[in-house]
């Protein structure tokens, strides 16, 4: 299988602290990947800088083979609720169009069929009776599948999702993670920030171990290990695994 | 009352400041949702320099020349703003405050020094800080009117780029819409709008036009279309009545005046809005 994302000696800092550094990553293709560390390890950091959506002191960053500015639209971010403006004066339906935006370009407005690839993807999500919700109405488990739904209408190759479990229900998580599979099934590369290491067999395929640089890196069956997981949450009690 | 419609002055001073309060109103609510109400203070307050150094320079009233002055000025201070702001730990909000002091206090301290230059016509000057709507003519109204067709344009063609902006900017930048375009071309309509509207209502109150509308808006709406257009809508009305109002009583400034009744739109807003969260509840 090739590689499709390519990381050469990244180093991130914030204000001159350090908080990942030296990290050489090369990931394979049509994987469902977790990458997960204690808080603070720099997870989402790690996922921001590859998207050179954060500024970095070094590295060099290929996906699929060219930069990332050239790979628009064919790479989604579902970034933390928590990021986003949920106040803003909007609906469920218009979140879900923003993932055409990218393949408009400036000024063109969404056409009938872009709606229609939402409301598809609202319908994947069960959320179709919410397409003309407030998105300020909505629990946290409904904000995040409103998210992947953003993301599918993407219609991207490579999917980053941050922290995509925090805070929600379990009929929200059935449903991302039956749609992360089937994205899979259908060739896609996924990449999910993940807290919950109980989890990590029953999802994913792969794992990254990160706290400040990678600690391991491969299948989850070689390498999601009592020795990895000691070995990354060091000094943490309890971390409630496998 | 139709007598004082009559008066070519007096329509223009209601055409100029009605205009003027609604397109201020429709693009201040881009910084209310964005949290950045009192970045348009800060700079509203640092334009003052800005007129007084063309004055100084150049011994002209000419309002399109202050214009350009005002605008140099304002994009200095975001300058500073994001200078500091990017560099240091300090917060926002002690940055605006820094930021507002340091034009404001520098603007009154070159007012003070031209006034005492030989030149009489300073007088014009010193209604930029409080405005004064009377002095609006032919010349300025236009201006108004073409700054207002420039924010309808870039709601127009910009909608979608300026509702992901605001509501996820990472999302803006993965979709090739660079935020920091949108920064400048928010930046610069907010500016143009602030210029403009500072001769009637004055670089202290300008910013209440960029906010108040906005915040009463949002109050009644929760679409993105709507909440703009009724926006503009209070930031109007309030132009309209004020400018009436202070015709009819004798002394009523009349940028404060408009300022006032904004004022109270916005506090009935939020309140009828609080009862109606109330009852659902």
């Amino acid at each position: 299988m090739e590689n499709i994302i390519e990381v050469e000696d990244l180093t991130i800092a914030y204000q001159n602290k350090p908080i990942i550094w030296d990290i050489d990553l090369k990931i394979k293709n049509n994987v469902i990947l977790a990458i997960v560390g204690p808080n603070g390890a720099g997870k989402s950091t790690l996922i921001k800088g590859i998207l050179s959506l954060i500024p970095s002191l070094s590295g060099k960053i290929e996906i699929f083979g060219k930069n990332i500015n050239k790979n628009k639209g064919k790479i989604a971010y579902v970034p933390q609720v928590g990021n986003v403006n949920w106040d803003f004066p909007t609906t469920v339906l218009d979140v879900v169009l923003m993932g055409r935006y990218v393949h408009l370009g400036w000024v063109k407005k969404p056409t009938k069929k872009d709606k229609e690839k939402a409301m598809e993807a609202l319908k994947m999500i069960e959320m179709e009776n919410f397409a003309d919700r407030q998105i300020s109405q909505l629990s946290g488990g409904q904000k995040q599948r409103v998210f992947l739904a953003r993301a599918l209408v993407q219609e991207a190759e490579l999917y980053f999702l941050d922290e995509p479990m925090q805070g929600i229900d379990i009929k929200s998580e059935a449903i991302i993670f039956d749609i992360l599979k089937k994205m899979k099934s259908e060739g896609k590369t996924i990449i999910v920030v993940h807290h919950d290491l109980k989890t990590v067999k029953k999802y994913f395929d792969s794992v990254i171990f990160i706290n400040k640089n990678i600690i391991a890196y491969g299948d989850v069956e070689t390498t999601f290990t009592k020795e990895n997981i000691d070995k990354t949450y060091i000094g943490i009690q309890d971390v409630g695994i496998i | 009352m139709l007598e004082l419609f009559k008066q070519y002055n007096f329509l223009l001073v209601l055409v100029g400041v009605t205009v003027f309060s609604a397109s201020a109103g429709a693009i201040g609510v881009i910084s209310v949702l964005r949290r950045q109400s009192l970045i348009g203070d800060a700079i509203s307050h640092a334009t003052l320099p800005g007129i007084v150094i063309v004055f100084m320079l150049l011994q002209t009233k000419n309002s399109f020349l202050f214009l350009v002055g005002a605008i140099i000025a304002g994009i200095f201070a975001y300058l500073l703003i994001l200078l500091i702001n990017n560099n240091t730990k300090i917060d926002l909000d002690t940055t605006l405050a820094i930021t507002l002091t340091f034009f404001f206090g520098l603007g009154m301290m070159l007012l003070s020094i031209s006034s005492k230059s030989k030149n009489a016509a300073q007088a014009g000057i010193q209604e930029y800080i409080f405005g004064s709507a009377a002095t609006i003519n032919q010349m300025d109204v236009i201006m108004i009117v073409i700054t207002s067709i420039i924010v309808l344009c870039v709601y127009l063609f910009l909608y979608k780029e300026i509702k992901i902006f605001i509501f996820d900017e990472l999302q803006a930048i993965l979709s090739g819409f660079e935020p920091k375009i949108m920064h400048i071309i928010i930046l610069i309509s907010s500016l143009i709008v602030i210029s403009v509207g500072i001769q009637s209502v004055g670089v202290i109150l300008v910013s209440a036009m960029l906010i108040g509308p906005g915040v009463s808006a949002l109050q009644w709406s929760k679409k993105f279309h709507v909440v703009v257009i009724l926006s503009a809508i209070f930031g109007a009305i309030s132009g309209f009545t004020g400018v009436l109002l202070s015709s009819y009583v004798d002394k009523l400034p009349t940028g404060s005046t408009v300022v006032f009744i904004m004022s109270i739109i916005t506090v009935v807003s939020i309140l009828i809005s609080r009862l109606k969260f109330k009852k659902e509840k």
